[in-house]
Order: structure tokens, then C-alpha cells, then sequence
């Protein structure tokens, strides 16, 4: 049964010995078969033993005060190995100070490359639990924890399978199931919707797959009560669209897999959906019970050696570590406000996921679902500290005051859509809780304690959404919308017979009143992507042949050039499109954009090529477009039908009107603000004390943080602009600094200048038209 | 390899259970207790043999509880795996480090340096499956294997075990 692979061990010493040591007697020879536990050498060692109390006088009866004496003693070395000892380096009266130097060579008779339950999977050995450890500390089996592999055996597999591969022209895909293939609820109001066709989403619905899974109820520290029975959930399924066509297409390019944050149950009873006759996935299925950790997904624990050929498509990409070998996808979100259901206990995704709805009223709903669950974050916090209640209360108020501001705006200028005024997002802060309990978590390092947790988080969110079915509520409020926008639209045509109006009326007269829609095509797109991705990798091999180069591409290269080229030279500034106090750097939005290529800057610098925002009226958005009329004013959505293109796509029907630009002179203020005097030496702060003051007047709801002002890149603002600084106007630049030093005398009421000189701002625009 | 075994175990009754019905419920428990457990010493038990004739001596009322315990023994049939012995089972799960094989309650796990080197593994096959070279033989989930134990570990409450079919004889039927 030996495995006799011609490996030498080298053995060392131990670390814990009582160095240094004196080499009595070596027992074996070169040549000679041991046993583990044989023992191979005799030695004697020094320690230092407190002197017996019979011995010492009186005088010193404290315990800690007794002497010690060196004592000579003798151990012996034993074998950790079976097998044949090749060479002892190590003789008689040698002595060894520390455990550096080898002491024998062996050949192992077997080198227990594979490990399942306590036995080596060769020779059938028990092993012991911290031997397996040292010797198979992989675990790469989709299904089973128990079996462990030295990661010379991980290696030689992964080869083998490389290979295999090859061969087939194909490379891997790991495929994450909840919000990337599927999207999935416990939400019962879908069952109704599905059996009646008279609903207004039944069209929508009534491929929705369902199951039923028997979860074990989650059993308390230390219950005694009557035994809990088993909960009995019905899901319901909703596939991506195309996601038949997709699996089929990858199948001929990619061997794939599913690696999923949800039990083994569900995500058998998934594949079982979406791959009925098992011939994509197999048995290559990796739940939660198998992946080791919680809340990380890693490739490792499938490809501990070599991940040049996987490909890993996500919808988030904060669980992979922004991996360079995950293409992140936009979440499928087709159960509105529902999320991902396996992940309740990870941070909640940043608002922002995706491209906005299609169709509007479905869109300013999702608005108002996103404003309330900030509205209820920002609750929460505030009923922790009074001092944090004075803020939010300050925050609601200056929302109120803007609400205001706007209503009055809106009828000085009824051109701007009433949409933009009715719902804003008023997002104050972000959700950080649920971050820090996941950091909690983490601290926590027993994974028990963890797993009990993150199951009841789990249990709870889902028995409350079976219980309060937000779905059905989501379709209650979307019908009042609806009608409010019907009602608006016979107002705003009575107040007046604006021509511009007929657009959004036409497209509200076709909005019917099913919540749930179907319009996803993210897959078709990802297909796209990956086929290129498989051509290149493939075609690069085919080079590198004709070239005899033995190295294999890898495809973290390909899909790294693939995807810069994309916003290759742009540099994009975001204007009220993340909750403020994010950190733009964290952002997921950010961190995706930029693996396309994209650079972000926080605030304005006329080095931007694009704006990005949902609503053109923020200061710097029309900072922007007044500094530089080339600068492109986009949607959100641009960005993410790129990003699913892998292109880089006309901006026309994303562009956003941009209003209200700035008069000359508050762009010449601007320009004097960022270059400041012609003396050359550049005194920064004082710039950020300007700009503060400046960007701080942002009348409406400039969401990114003003705070921050240390990445701005002033340093490149040079060049495009020098024909503005040739009018430079010093007398506007000696008021602004006057202005500056009346702010900074009454810092108190420095909204309200900024109230006053915002007004001041409208009132010079509403003259100019 | 199977054993007609010799064993006892002590059955606690509630009050509620000292009925008429008693050695009814008392035979429920027991099997409800014992059978399809497995110890490390003894095997799995695969069934209690003559369950209707159990020994239940003389119950016990416990002083703190009132439930009354019994000291039952009882005849069952045990089975266990032992080095060296060929068994038959059928494949479970295929991967590319070897194959899981069930025998009655045990799980064996065959490693890949324990198949014949002509049979590869190909994932592509459906379901997954090693697949001789040279005859066509094919082990696949759901197929049928005899298996030689080359390793067994015994714990409190558990066995595992490691086979081979790389012998003569061995291999899908």
C-alpha cells in the first residue's frame, strides 16, 4: 500500500527543548526502517530546579527567595515519521543549541497526502489531529469539509485539472446564485400574485419557481423547553432573464461552479432549478456549511494553488475582496426592496447598486423605500445619545427648509420636473451599523457563537418578511403614486400649458400598475463579456504556442486590460449620488468603476470629464458645466450600462440637462479660488478654506463630503484653463476675500450666510433669465 | 462483518408511562434509542433482533424524579467494518481527489492514488465518473463499487474508513 514517492523529510528537533543539548546516544542507523515514535537519539539537558528546603538554612524562608541549582537531565528524541532513514547528520557528543539544524533525513513510507476523517486516504493510518494539520491543511472538495489535502497533493490535482481544461478549451467560472443568476423571496404575496392572472404582476411572476425547505429550528444556549419543530418555508424563485441561454452558452467555454453564502439545502434546491438534468454544475456546488468563513468568499478554498483560469461573477464584490478575478455584476433586483436573503447579517449594500428602474413611479419608489430605511437608520442613532438626536433633528430640519426652498423654487421655475422636488432621497447618514456588528462579529472568534448568530439574524429576517409582505405593501404605495402623478399632471396642466409636459405624460398614460417587471439583461451582456474573455485567454495561448513560450496567460491580466481600456481617461466627479460622510473610496459604485479604468475625484477640478448625478441642479454639477461646457453631465446609469457592456457607450441618452449655469463671474471666483495668486508659491490650506466656504453654499443636497478635502487634485488644474485665468477680475477676488472674512468672524451663523448668499445666487439667476 | 451482540442499555420512563402499555413503550424507546446509532466499539446497530421478547428486568422509581428506569438487554445485530475486509457499496459523490462510496451506514472515502492509474477523472461526464482507460469500467454516482477497507478509525460515536479499488476484483460491478 505504500506510496513510496522518493520524498526525503528532513527531521528537526522540536523547539521546546531546554537548549542547548548534549547528544548521548544515537539508536539507529542509516538504512535502518523505523516506526514513528522510535527513538532516535538520547540527550542530556541542563535545568534549574529551586534547591530542596532540607538544604537551605533557616534563614531564608521565603518562598520566592529560594535558590536553585543546575541540575543535569536526559531525554530522548523520538521519530514524528515512518519510513527509512536516509542520513543522520547529528553525532555522538555533539552539542545543539537551537532546533535549526536538521538531525536525520527519511524517506516517508507515506507522505499522507490525503486526509479524510482522522485516516490517511492512502495507507489507511490514523493520523494525528495535529499532525493533519501540519501535513493537509486544504481543504478543496466542494462538498465535504472532512477531506483535507497537503498542498502538494492540492497542487498536483489543480495541474491535472489544468490540464483537463485546456484540453477542453474551457476555463472556470464560479457563479454566485442569490441577486447574480437569481433572485429570491419568502414573500407569500408572490404566491397569490402567481394564481391570479387579473393581477397586475401576474405576467411577471408566473414562471417564479417555488420550493419548500425544512429548516431545523435554531435551538438557544441552554433551551429546556418542549422540542421546537422544524420551520417549514416556502421560496419563491425568480430566474434572471436569458439565464437558460447563459448557462448553456458558458457551458461550452466554462466549467462552473456555484459558491453561495446559503445552506447546502437551498443551494441544492437552486441548482435543481436552475440546472435540472445537472449538467452545468454537477456536483461542483459550495455552500455556507463547506466555505469555511461566514462572511468571505474565497477562491482558495476552491483553487488553493492556481487561479489563473477562474473567472468569478458576483453581485457583490466586498464578500471576494474586489478579487481581480471577479467580474462584478449588477444585483438582479427583481423583487423590489427584498435583497439578498443569505446575506442579512453582511453590511447592507450601499445605496447605489444599480441602474435606476426603467419605468419612473417604480423608480421614485424605490426612492422612498431606500429614504425610509435611512430614515429609520438615522432614528435608531438618534435614540442612542441626545447629542446625536441634536443632529438628526438639525439634519430633518434643514431637509424641511430645503423642502421648502424647493417648493418655492419649483414655482418660480415650473420647468423643472416635479419629480425631482417630490421624493428626494434625503439621505443624511450612512447605515454604518451594521458594519461595525459585522466587525463585532469578526472579533468574535468563535465560529459557533458566529454561526448562531448570523442564523437567527437570518430566521428573523425572514419570518418578518413572510410576516409583513413588503411586497404587497410596495404595491399599495406604487398604486398611490400612480394616481398622486395622475392628479399632479391635471394640476400642472391647469397651472400651465407648459409644451414640455407632454413627453412625461405620454410615458405615464402607458405606466401600468404591476410592480414587478421584468427587464434585466444583464446576462445577455455578462455572456458577452465572458465569450471575449474565453476567446482572448485562449487566443493568448495559441500565441504563446506559436511562440514557444511555456508560461500560460492568466486571465486576472486579460480581464484587467479588458476592463481599463473602458473609462480609460476619464476622470469622473459624483454629485449627489452617495449618502454623505460616505468615503468615496469605499464606495462599491467607486471601486467598480475604477477597475474600468476610471479616476474619481471628490470635488470639482477642471480636469473632470464626466458628472455624475441623478439630479442636475447640485451646485457642482452646474460648477461643472459652467467651467467647461465639454464636460459630460450623465446619469448614474451610464456608468453601470458600461460597466455591463464592457464598452464604453454614447453618453447621449444619459446626458442630463444641465440648468441654471453660473454666471461668468462666480466661474471666474471659482478659477480664482483654485489658482490663487500668481506668486507661485501655493498655500493649500488656504485653498481648502475657500473651497470649503465655497463648495459648503451648495444649496441643495451635495451628498459627498465636503469635509474631505485632502485628495483635492488641484495640482493637474493647470492646462485647460489658462486662457480663463488671462481676465482674471482682482477686484471680484478682493470682495470674495471680504466675504471670506466675514463668514469666519460668525462662524454661529454660517448656514444661514450661506443661506443668504445661496439666495442672493438664485435671485442673480432667476434675473438672468 | 456482522455480529449477533449481547447488550443492554438503560431506559428511562416517565411516570406517565407506567401503564398497561409499559413494555410497549418501553420496547419503542429502545429501538427509537439504539437502532441505527453507532459506537465506536461496537459497530452500528443495525437492528434489535428479538424485540419482542426483550429483558426488561425490574424498573427502578428514581427517588428525585419518579421516572422509573430500566436496565434493558437486548440481542441486536451489529456491523463493523474491519481492515482488510471487502465490502460492496454505492457511489455518493465523485470529485477530483476520489470517490465516496456508501456502505449500509458507513461513508468509505476511496482516494485517487487508491483507483488504478488507467481510470481518470472526468468531470465532463454526466454525472461526474471515473472512467477506466483501456475496459470502458465507469464509477460514477449511483453505480455500484466492491471496495477492500484498507483503514478504519474508530471514535466514541463514529467510524471512518478508507478503501481501495485498486486490486484485482475490485472495482464497479
Amino acid at each position: 500500500m505504500s506510496n513510496n514517492d522518493g520524498d526525503i523529510t528532513t527531521a528537526f528537533l522540536p523547539k521546546n527543548l531546554l537548549y542547548p543539548i548534549t547528544v548521548l546516544k544515537i539508536h539507529v542507523k542509516e538504512e535502518q526502517t523505523v516506526q514513528k515514535h522510535t527513538t532516535i537519539l538520547t540527550y542530556k539537558y541542563y535545568d534549574y530546579e529551586p534547591i530542596p528546603i532540607s538544604e537551605i538554612d533557616d534563614e531564608h524562608p521565603d518562598e520566592s527567595e529560594r535558590q536553585v541549582k543546575k541540575v543535569e537531565n536526559v531525554g530522548t528524541y523520538e521519530s514524528g515519521f515512518d519510513g527509512t532513514i536516509r542520513k543522520i547528520y547529528t553525532k555522538v557528543g555533539d552539542e545543539i543549541t537551537d532546533n535549526s539544524k536538521p538531525i536525520f533525513d527519511i524517506i516517508e513510507s507515506c507522505s499522507h497526502p490525503i486526509q479524510y476523517g482522522g485516516l490517511c486516504a492512502v495507507c489507511g493510518k490514523s493520523i494525528e489531529e495535529e499532525e493533519m494539520n501540519k501535513r493537509t491543511p486544504i481543504s478543496m472538495a466542494h462538498g465535504s469539509t472532512d477531506l483535507k489535502v497537503s498542498s502538494k497533493e492540492a497542487e498536483k490535482i489543480e495541474r491535472s485539472s489544468t490540464d483537463r481544461l485546456l484540453n477542453e478549451k474551457k476555463l472556470s467560472l464560479v457563479v454566485d446564485l442569490d441577486q447574480t443568476v437569481i433572485h429570491v423571496t419568502v414573500d407569500p404575496t408572490v404566491d397569490e400574485w402567481m394564481s391570479d392572472p387579473n393581477n397586475p404582476n401576474y405576467n411577471a411572476v408566473k414562471d417564479v419557481k417555488s420550493f419548500i425547505l425544512e429548516e431545523p429550528p435554531f435551538i438557544p444556549f441552554g433551551y429546556n423547553g418542549p422540542p421546537i419543530p422544524p420551520t417549514k418555508r416556502w421560496y419563491y424563485v425568480k430566474l434572471r432573464p436569458g439565464l437558460a441561454e447563459f448557462l448553456s452558452k458558458m457551458n461550452e467555454r466554462y466549467e462552473m461552479h456555484i459558491y453561495t453564502m446559503a445552506t447546502r439545502q437551498y443551494a441544492e434546491e437552486i441548482a435543481k432549478i436552475i440546472d435540472p438534468d445537472r449538467i452545468y454544475f454537477g456536483d461542483r456546488i459550495l455552500s455556507r456549511d463547506e466555505s469555511g468563513s461566514l462572511t468571505q468568499k474565497s477562491l482558495k478554498r476552491l483553487f488553493p494553488v492556481d487561479t489563473s483560469m477562474v473567472v468569478v461573477i458576483d453581485d457583490r464584490g466586498d464578500v471576494w475582496n474586489w478579487s481581480p478575478n471577479l467580474i462584478k455584476v449588477v444585483p438582479y433586483d427583481f423583487f423590489l426592496g427584498i435583497g439578498d436573503i443569505n446575506s442579512s447579517f453582511l453590511p447592507r449594500q450601499q445605496s447605489l447598486l444599480g441602474p435606476s428602474k426603467r419605468r419612473k413611479s417604480v423608480n421614485k419608489l424605490e426612492e422612498t423605500i431606500i429614504n425610509s430605511e435611512e430614515k429609520k437608520t438615522l432614528h435608531e442613532q438618534s435614540l442612542k445619545s441626545n447629542s446625536e438626536e441634536a443632529i438628526a433633528e438639525e439634519d430633518e430640519d434643514e431637509d424641511e427648509d430645503e423642502d421648502e426652498k424647493a417648493d418655492v423654487e419649483d414655482n418660480k421655475h415650473s420647468s423643472i420636473t416635479e419629480e425631482n422636488n417630490l421624493i428626494e432621497p434625503t439621505i443624511n447618514e450612512t447605515s454604518s451599523s451594521p458594519v461595525e456588528r459585522l466587525i463585532e462579529l469578526n472579533n468574535g472568534e468563535d465560529n459557533n457563537t458566529l454561526l448562531a448568530v448570523q442564523e437567527t439574524e437570518r430566521t428573523n429576517t425572514l419570518e418578518q418578511q413572510e410576516h409583513d409582505r413588503p411586497l404587497a405593501k410596495l404595491q399599495q404605495n406604487l398604486e398611490k403614486i400612480i394616481e398622486q402623478e395622475e392628479v399632479d399632471i391635471v394640476t400642472d396642466k391647469k397651472l400651465s400649458n407648459n409644451g414640455k409636459k407632454s413627453d412625461s405624460e405620454g410615458k405615464l398614460e402607458k405606466e401600468t400598475h404591476n410592480l414587478l417587471y421584468d427587464d434585466d439583461r444583464e446576462l445577455e451582456y455578462l455572456g458577452q463579456a465572458l465569450v471575449r474573455i474565453h476567446n482572448e485567454y485562449y487566443f493568448e495561448i495559441e500565441q504563446n504556442e506559436k511562440e514557444h513560450k511555456k508560461s500560460n496567460p492568466d486571465v486576472k491580466d486579460i480581464m484587467i486590460e479588458m476592463k481599463s481600456i473602458v473609462f480609460q481617461n476619464c476622470v469622473f466627479l459624483l454629485s449627489s449620488v452617495l449618502p454623505l460622510g460616505t468615503k468615496i473610496q469605499n464606495a462599491d459604485i467607486v471601486i467598480w468603476a475604477k477597475s474600468f479604468g476610471a479616476r474619481f475625484v471628490e470635488n470639482y477640478t477642471p480636469e473632470v470629464t464626466h458628472v455624475i448625478c441623478k439630479n442636475p441642479g447640485t451646485f457642482k454639477v452646474r460648477l461643472a458645466k459652467s467651467v467647461d461646457a465639454n464636460v459630460k453631465v450623465v446619469n448614474p446609469d451610464w456608468v453601470f450600462a458600461c460597466m455591463s457592456l464592457w464598452d464604453r457607450i454614447s453618453e447621449g441618452p444619459y446626458t442630463l440637462e444641465v440648468e441654471h449655469l453660473l454666471s461668468k463671474s462666480q466661474v471666474q471666483e471659482f478659477m480664482n479660488s483654485i489658482k490663487p495668486s500668481n506668486s507661485g508659491v501655493i498655500d493649500w490650506g488656504e485653498i481648502d478654506d475657500e473651497m470649503k466656504e465655497f463648495m459648503g453654499s451648495d444649496y441643495e443636497d451635495d451628498e459627498d463630503d465636503d469635509d474631505e478635502e485632502d485628495n483635492i487634485e488641484g495640482g493637474n488644474a493647470n492646462g485647460s484653463l489658462k486662457h480663463d485665468r488671462e481676465d482674471t477680475d482682482n477686484e471680484e477676488e478682493a470682495n470674495k476675500k471680504q466675504k471670506t472674512v466675514t463668514k469666519e468672524d460668525d462662524a454661529d451663523s454660517e448656514s444661514d450666510s450661506f443661506d443668504e448668499f445661496e439666495r442672493d445666487l438664485l435671485d442673480h439667476l432667476a434675473d438672468l433669465e | 462483518m456482522f455480529f449477533v451482540k449481547q447488550l443492554s442499555l438503560a431506559v428511562t420512563l416517565p411516570p406517565s408511562a407506567l401503564g398497561g402499555d409499559m413494555p410497549a413503550r418501553l420496547r419503542q424507546q429502545l429501538l427509537h434509542d439504539v437502532e441505527g446509532t453507532c459506537t465506536g466499539r461496537f459497530g452500528y446497530v443495525i437492528c434489535v433482533l428479538n424485540w419482542s421478547q426483550i429483558d426488561s428486568g425490574k424498573g427502578l422509581v428514581m427517588n428525585n424524579s419518579g421516572n422509573a428506569k430500566f436496565d434493558v438487554r437486548y440481542t441486536a445485530l451489529v456491523w463493523r467494518p474491519f481492515k482488510g475486509e471487502v465490502v460492496d457499496g454505492i457511489v455518493s459523490s465523485v470529485n477530483s481527489m476520489g470517490f465516496f462510496a456508501d456502505v449500509g451506514p458507513l461513508s468509505i472515502f476511496i482516494s485517487r492514488h487508491l483507483i488504478p492509474s488507467d481510470m481518470r477523472y472526468a468531470p465532463a461526464h454526466s454525472p461526474p465518473a471515473y472512467i477506466g482507460d483501456s475496459d470502458g469500467q465507469v464509477v460514477h454516482v449511483g453505480g455500484k463499487v466492491r471496495i477492500k477497507i484498507i483503514g478504519t478509525r474508530h471514535d466514541v460515536d463514529s467510524i471512518s474508513a478508507i478503501g481501495s479499488i485498486k486490486e484485482d476484483y475490485l472495482g464497479p460491478l
